[in-house]
């Protein structure tokens, strides 16, 4: 397997924990919908650990390019990780259009990131560092 | 290394995409009020009609979102985009207004003058565009159909002059080909190519669907063009069934995708996709009978356009404000529903099944209610372009 196949199977898993959890918040089952979205953040944040503390500085390193794409997906992470702590506080208020609203913009701006490194980063990693090593050691984190 | 990937950096500014998609939504407005004015006095004149919405509405809206899609989606940059924007803009706006006053008026200078601006504007951008893409290597399945779609547009605008220079009397050409050569360029082959392509990278993406099959995504860009291509070379019935099968198709396999869709919140923006691929069904269905129903090959055409850009730039422009905002490290920017609210969208969709609900008077005979319908909506859609725009000027950082 290489980095595309592997951290892309990652982000479909992290679309459907995703789906998942705003069924249940819009249901109004708020202890599920709780649960899931914990699945949902904890899978989410371990699959942006994978890519800063592995792939990205190997990334710089081999590359050299290191204010580039890598800088601008550490910003979209952070933003992404911002809007998960305002939807974590819209569950713990049960406030539904606040969480549907966060997750509306997390979603449209994870389904642009993801877009952009599976068209650009990935396959740019897959043709200048070693595949097999990188999704070694990525898969001793865990698994999404 | 490839410079490619660097373009990853360029957010293009919101200004570009916000001028275009304000000023198409006023030209459909506009369209929609000239198409009052006319069901009141009991006539029905296409070519300004029509303009206003293809050109004025489609092609603002479509070129307006190439813009902002070829860095993001084909990591391909346009140099100095601020100042192409605003040229292209501001000569296709006078461009549309100056071709649809000939039409009216049969003022052939106007019309001129207006086909010069659109084809340095929108022509213009178009080669550029098609330029661009044409040097970038390893393109998805998207992107690449955009090759195919702004390569009919510009065979569109190639037959499209043509006509209009025979029927001022410049050329002496075969006025009905160029025409149905035309329509088949710009409808076919650019408009509902265009869409099936930006479709084919962001219904998996806002939906969470299964991706659509390769086959489809590979194939259909090309047959489109050449098909096209064929009917315009070669007048031959079997291309336009052929259009008909494949449009059908897509829109039966998008229907599919969505009813796999994962995320099950009820959505209007969902059910506006469900409306415009029925519509471009309809129309590809209507399409090989257009000698006798070419109005109304025209009003499902138009639906489907419609449907489609009323869906995609409520989400867009409520994202891109919220982007660039906390871009721009704005506190507490507003998150998507804050800024176009799901009650908007639900009227919007209401108005819009109201719209569709009319065309049985249509059919009776009655054309005021669809054009009042039509004009309430275009207002809507103007209301909520307008709101997310000014939230993002009210709270932008300098
Ligand atoms: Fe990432
Ligand atoms: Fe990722």
């Amino acid at each position: 397997m290489n980095i595309t196949q592997y951290l892309t199977e990652e982000h479909r898993k992290c679309d459907t924990y995703y789906a998942e959890a705003e069924k249940a918040v819009n249901a109004g089952d708020w202890e599920k919908a709780k649960e899931l979205f914990n699945t949902f953040k904890e899978k989410t944040l371990l699959h942006f650990q994978k890519e800063e503390d592995v792939l990205f500085p190997e990334f710089e390193r081999v590359t050299g390019i290191v204010m580039g794409p890598t800088q601008v997906m550490r910003m979209e992470h952070d933003q992404a990780r911002q809007l998960m702590e305002e939807m974590e506080r819209a569950l713990e208020q049960k406030d539904k259009d606040t969480f549907l609203s966060a997750g509306e913009s997390l979603m449209v701006l994870l389904q642009q990131h993801n877009m952009k490194e599976e068209q650009i980063l990935y396959p740019m990693s897959d043709q200048h560092l070693d595949a097999d090593r990188m999704v070694e050691a990525m898969g001793k984190l865990g698994e999404v | 290394m490839t410079p490619q990937g660097l373009q990853l950096l360029y957010l293009p500014p919101f200004s570009i995409i916000a001028r275009f998609f304000v000023t198409a939504v006023f030209f459909a407005f506009i369209g929609s009020t000239y198409l009052t004015y006319q069901a009141v006095k009991g006539e029905l004149l296409l070519p300004p009609a029509v303009h206003l919405f293809t050109l004025g509405f489609m092609a603002m809206t479509m070129i307006g979102a190439l813009f902002q899609m070829l860095p993001v989606v084909a990591g391909v940059t346009l140099e100095r985009p601020l100042e192409l924007a605003f040229a292209v803009h501001v000569s296709s706006l006078g461009g549309v207004l100056l071709l649809v006053l000939g039409f009216i008026t049969g003022g052939k200078a106007s019309a001129l003058t207006g086909l010069l601006l659109l084809l340095a504007s929108f022509g213009g951008t178009a080669a550029y565009m098609l330029y661009k893409l044409l040097k970038a290597e390893n393109l998805r399945d998207a992107p690449r159909g955009f090759i195919f779609a702004l390569t009919a547009f510009l065979l569109g605008l190639l037959t499209g002059s043509s006509a209009l220079l025979t029927l001022a009397g410049f050329l002496k050409l075969d006025y009905a080909r160029l025409f149905d050569a035309h329509v088949g360029f710009m409808l076919w082959g650019w408009t509902a190519l265009l869409v099936a392509s930006v479709s084919f990278q962001v219904i998996e993406m806002f939906f969470v669907t299964p991706p659509y099959p390769r086959y489809l995504t590979r194939y259909l860009p090309p047959a489109v063009l050449a098909l096209t291509v064929l009917r315009a070379l070669i007048p031959f019935v079997l291309w336009d069934l052929l259009l008909s099968a494949l449009f059908v198709a897509y829109a039966a396999v998008t229907a599919h995708r969505l009813s796999l869709r994962r995320r099950r919140v009820p959505d209007p923006l969902v059910y506006l996709w469900y409306y415009a691929v029925f519509f471009l069904a309809v129309s590809a269905l209507l399409y090989p009978f257009k000698e006798r129903l070419f109005a109304w090959f025209l009003l499902s055409f138009g639906l489907f356009v419609l449907s489609v850009i009323s869906s995609m730039m409520m989400r867009i422009v409520a994202f891109l404000v919220w982007m660039h905002l906390t871009s721009q490290g704005v506190p507490n920017a507003p998150t998507m529903f804050k800024v176009i609210e799901p009650s908007d969208a639900w009227t919007l969709f209401s108005v819009h099944t109201a719209l569709i609900a009319s065309l049985v008077l249509l059919v009776e005979g009655f054309p005021l209610f669809t054009a009042l319908f039509l004009s309430a909506e275009t207002f809507l859609l103007c209301c909520f372009v307008l709101k997310g725009v000014l939230t993002y000027a009210r709270l932008r950082r300098a």
